[in-house]
């Protein structure tokens, strides 16, 4: 009775085989130059958009004395000046979180020590203003176009999403916009994955291999990712109260990032 | 010469088996139980090991405390409920399928659970952040926090496959020995058992701290070897070598062991519904507060998470738990157990003592960091090493004294042995009530601890022994569970109360001597009167939960009384046979 069967399943797979038809070729990949352009671009461009920023790896300090390393940043932009972030940083070893806005110049901030974990108009961050994020001479597009010796690596899956991957390298200053300004070094390699249906960048790993050392086996690994682009969101500064008599400051309701149409605070 | 056990072997499913078929020797029967004592210990040591390091592991992880500890904390919550939960379940599963596979099955969840904790930083990680924005199309994750959420979920693996370790061992010496010999091997058991869950937070703290301050040097002697720096995973990563080990021995020494096999199936309802009212009660009465945080009147002064709503839910799908039980032919846990008076006796005296362990453990950090904080900052940084070694003069006298204990009770009996505990520990925790003070001699308090444990000891391997011994072969391990469950529960129960006890009399004494302070005070004579009632309060306060806890102990010796009987002679099992 086996005999039989074997044919049978022979000739079923023989069928099958006809019946396939024979593999597309794949369609040619874009230029990779052409295809960062026209993302880098579309960051510049965007309304509104949310950034993931995380780091791994040796530390990256954010000061001189090396006794504040960054860790992570969790933020939304919103055209043309508007940010609000939430940054873990490691201040002498201890991890804790900041939630930034700024709207222009005007800066505010919270911090369970530093503010009582209230809002606080303050500088936070000196000179920084959202809307170098996105502008043409220093912003993240300009980063992106930095990036030399670029190639296509191919047609990918990240997730979900089919995406194009490229590959370059950069210097740090050059593509300082993308770690708002806390990369440094001479060597950056940069895979960059742009989304083939809307031609938006999507992620960005920057790998510092001159950071590895003896303590520090692992380089220093940028993630960045940039997703919701020209989702409708809100960004108002925080009510700051005015201080009661006792001295102390009111909690002031935090900064809201809604729908649009969503009732304001 | 040892009398020959008599041992069931492979058995159809349907019928429970009782025949005599072959004998281990006693040596071999050791070698088992030795054996099987090394995941126990392993597993229990993880109980508390990482309430210790859970500061580190934060900041390795770069994940701000102030805002993430409650998250954090399920690391020690989701370990207790999984442990908690995995004893009753795998206890029947026990029951059904035999203890050599179900054993060796926990034991394989526990170092898959182990790596995953270990290696959480990187495939466990890869793999929710996949789950995440593949399958639940998710925005990018934190990955710190995913991280931290691998930890999580390979602490609850972990303690699924630990938590059923102790009962099944337990019932495993129930299956190896007579009745008349098991007190020995199940005093050794919950000696093991104790010894690793009081050792874990030692253990974690003593080994990072010594990874700490030892990095560079070790990093240096492991470099030739091709091995990582230490850090806290390899607390983790520890248990997989010697799970492995573990487990091979264990496969070999366990081989031609009777398989006893109950009748019917898997109570599947029964499972979720106690399952979900251990949960619902832990986390009602707080039993996500671990010990360690309990450490500090200023720290009982935080809000209880006690949640009533929670607590009532509980306590009704545990009504509907017995009420299913009731009905159905094979339970989950046979209710008619509970007609067999020494496991009722039993029973209800474990869980007072679970809670009279509990008062002892918490009083003296209570006390110590008291003191401490009202002395000098020296005496601050003393005082974690002070309670360590108080409470090791409670918890090692505590294991100790377990199998003589056991023995004891051969000769004089469950009932005499559980009482003269009881009373032993009454006695030492009526006198550290009635004497701690601010100026306290330290080896007096120690005295006092040692006689609490050792009373408290005494009563381990007799209660255990005593339930197990009344449990029919095919119910054992669900017997042998039910003794550690209750033990937990009473211990969760002392935490939420005392918690609230201490936080309610502690403000009214103080409302008290404020109503006693002279008018027109300068701020600074104020703030001084003010430290001193909160001082002399909090003090006042520790003396009565100890003599809460000497009272409950005179309590549990209403249940202890109606223990009768010994390993030797049981007269309810000899009943049980004239009238089979």
């Amino acid at each position: 009775m086996l005999f039989p069967r074997l044919i049978f399943v022979t000739l079923f797979a023989l069928l099958l085989a006809a019946c396939n038809p024979t593999p597309a070729t794949p369609a040619p990949l874009p230029d990779a130059r052409d295809v960062l352009s026209k993302a880098a671009a579309q960051v510049r461009t965007s309304k509104s958009l949310r950034i993931k920023l995380q780091l791994s790896g040796a530390p990256v300090y954010v000061d001189t004395l090396r006794a504040v390393s960054f860790i992570s940043a969790d933020g939304a932009y919103l055209a043309p000046d508007r940010v609000r972030a939430t940054v873990v940083a490691k201040i002498l070893g201890v991890a804790g979180e900041v939630e930034i806005v700024t709207v222009g110049n005007d800066q505010w901030f919270k911090n369970s020590i530093l503010t009582g974990g209230k809002f606080t108009k303050a500088v936070f961050a000196p000179g920084f203003n959202a809307q170098t994020l996105v502008t043409s001479d220093t912003g993240i597009e300009a980063g992106l176009e930095s990036i030399r010796d670029l190639k296509m690596v191919g047609a990918e899956k990240l997730f979900n999403a089919d995406v194009y991957h490229l590959y370059g390298v950069a210097s740090g200053k050059d593509i300082e916009a993308l770690t708002v300004g806390l990369i440094r070094g001479t060597l950056v390699n940069c895979d960059i994955y742009i989304d083939q249906k809307d031609s938006r960048v999507v992620r960005v790993v920057l790998l510092q291999p001159d950071t590895v050392t003896e303590k520090e086996p692992k380089p220093t690994t940028w993630l960045l990712e940039l997703y919701d682009y020209d989702v409708s969101i809100q960004i108002e500064p925080p009510v700051v109260a005015a201080a009661t008599a006792n001295g102390t400051a009111n909690a002031a309701p935090p900064a809201t990032i809604a729908p649009f149409g969503a009732p304001q605070q | 010469m040892t009398a020959p056990i008599t041992q069931a072997i492979r058995t159809p499913r349907s019928a429970s088996t009782t025949q005599p078929v072959r004998t281990l020797s006693p040596m071999r029967r050791r070698l088992v139980i030795a054996l099987i004592l090394i995941p126990v210990f392993i597993g229990a040591l993880d109980l508390t090991i990482v309430s210790a390091i859970l500061p580190e592991v934060l900041t390795r992880l770069n994940i701000p405390v102030d805002t993430n500890l409650g998250a954090a904390a399920w690391a020690v919550t989701g370990y207790l409920l999984a442990y908690t939960v995995s004893m009753m379940i795998m206890g029947r599963v026990s029951d059904l399928i035999g203890r050599r596979s179900v054993y060796l099955a926990c034991l394989v969840i526990f170092i898959v659970g182990s790596w995953w904790v270990a290696s959480s930083s990187d495939f466990p990680t890869d793999f929710l952040n996949s789950i995440a924005r593949q399958i639940l199309n998710q925005p990018p994750q934190d990955l710190n926090k995913l991280t931290l959420l691998s930890v999580i979920i390979g602490r609850v693996i972990q303690a699924f496959g630990a938590g059923a370790m102790v009962p099944v061992s337990m019932a495993l010496v129930g299956d190896l020995y007579p009745p008349e010999k098991r007190t020995g091997p199940i005093g050794v058991i919950g000696a093991i058992d104790t010894a690793g869950w009081v050792l874990g937070h030692l253990y974690g703290g003593v080994a990072v701290k010594f990874f700490n301050d030892n990095g560079p040097a070790l990093a240096n002697a492991l470099k030739p070897l091709g091995l990582p720096p230490p850090n806290w995973h390899t607390l983790f990563i520890i248990n997989v070598p010697i799970g492995i080990i573990a487990f091979v021995l264990t496969l070999v020494a366990l081989r031609g062991l009777p398989i006893v096999r109950g009748r019917g199936r898997f109570d599947v309802v029964g499972a979720v519904l106690v399952s979900a009212a251990l949960i619902g009660l832990s986390l009602s009465l707080g039993g996500q507060t671990d010990v360690s945080t309990t450490t500090s009147l200023r720290n009982v002064g935080q809000p209880v998470p006690f949640n009533l709503a929670l607590l009532l839910g509980s306590v009704g799908v545990f009504v509907l738990f017995i009420v299913w039980e009731l009905r159905i032919k094979h339970p989950l846990l046979e209710l008619r157990l509970f007609r067999k008076r020494n496991v009722s006796a039993a029973s209800m005296t474990n869980l007072v003592v679970g809670f009279c362990l509990m008062l002892g453990l918490v009083s003296v950090p209570l006390l110590v960091n008291l003191r401490a904080e009202n002395a000098s900052a020296a005496s601050i940084a003393n005082a974690a090493q002070d309670s360590g070694i108080l409470l090791s003069a409670l918890t090692i006298p505590m294991a100790l004294i377990a199998v003589p204990g056991g023995a004891l009770s051969n000769r004089i009996g469950y009932r005499a042995t559980v009482v003269g505990g009881l009373l032993l520990a009454a006695c030492g925790l009526f006198f550290a009530g009635l004497t701690w003070s601010a100026t306290s001699a330290p080896p007096l308090m120690a005295l006092q601890m040692a006689i609490a444990g050792l009373g408290l000891g005494l009563t381990i391997s007799p209660v255990a022994t005593a339930v197990i011994n009344d449990a029919q072969d095919d119910a054992r391990g669900v017997a042998s569970a039910l003794v550690i469950i209750l033990r937990l529960v009473g211990m969760t129960v002392a935490i939420a109360s005392l918690t609230s006890y201490a936080l309610a009399r502690v403000n009214q004494m103080v409302a008290e001597a404020q109503r006693a302070f002279p008018t027109n005070l300068t701020a600074q004579a104020a703030e001084k009167l003010n430290v001193d009632a909160y001082f002399a309060s909090g003090i006042r306060a520790i003396n009565e939960l100890l003599l809460i806890g000497a009272a409950a102990c005179v309590v549990a010796l209403i249940p202890a009384l109606f223990l009768r009987g010994s390993a030797k002679y049981n007269p309810d099992a000899i009943l049980g046979e004239r009238t089979r």
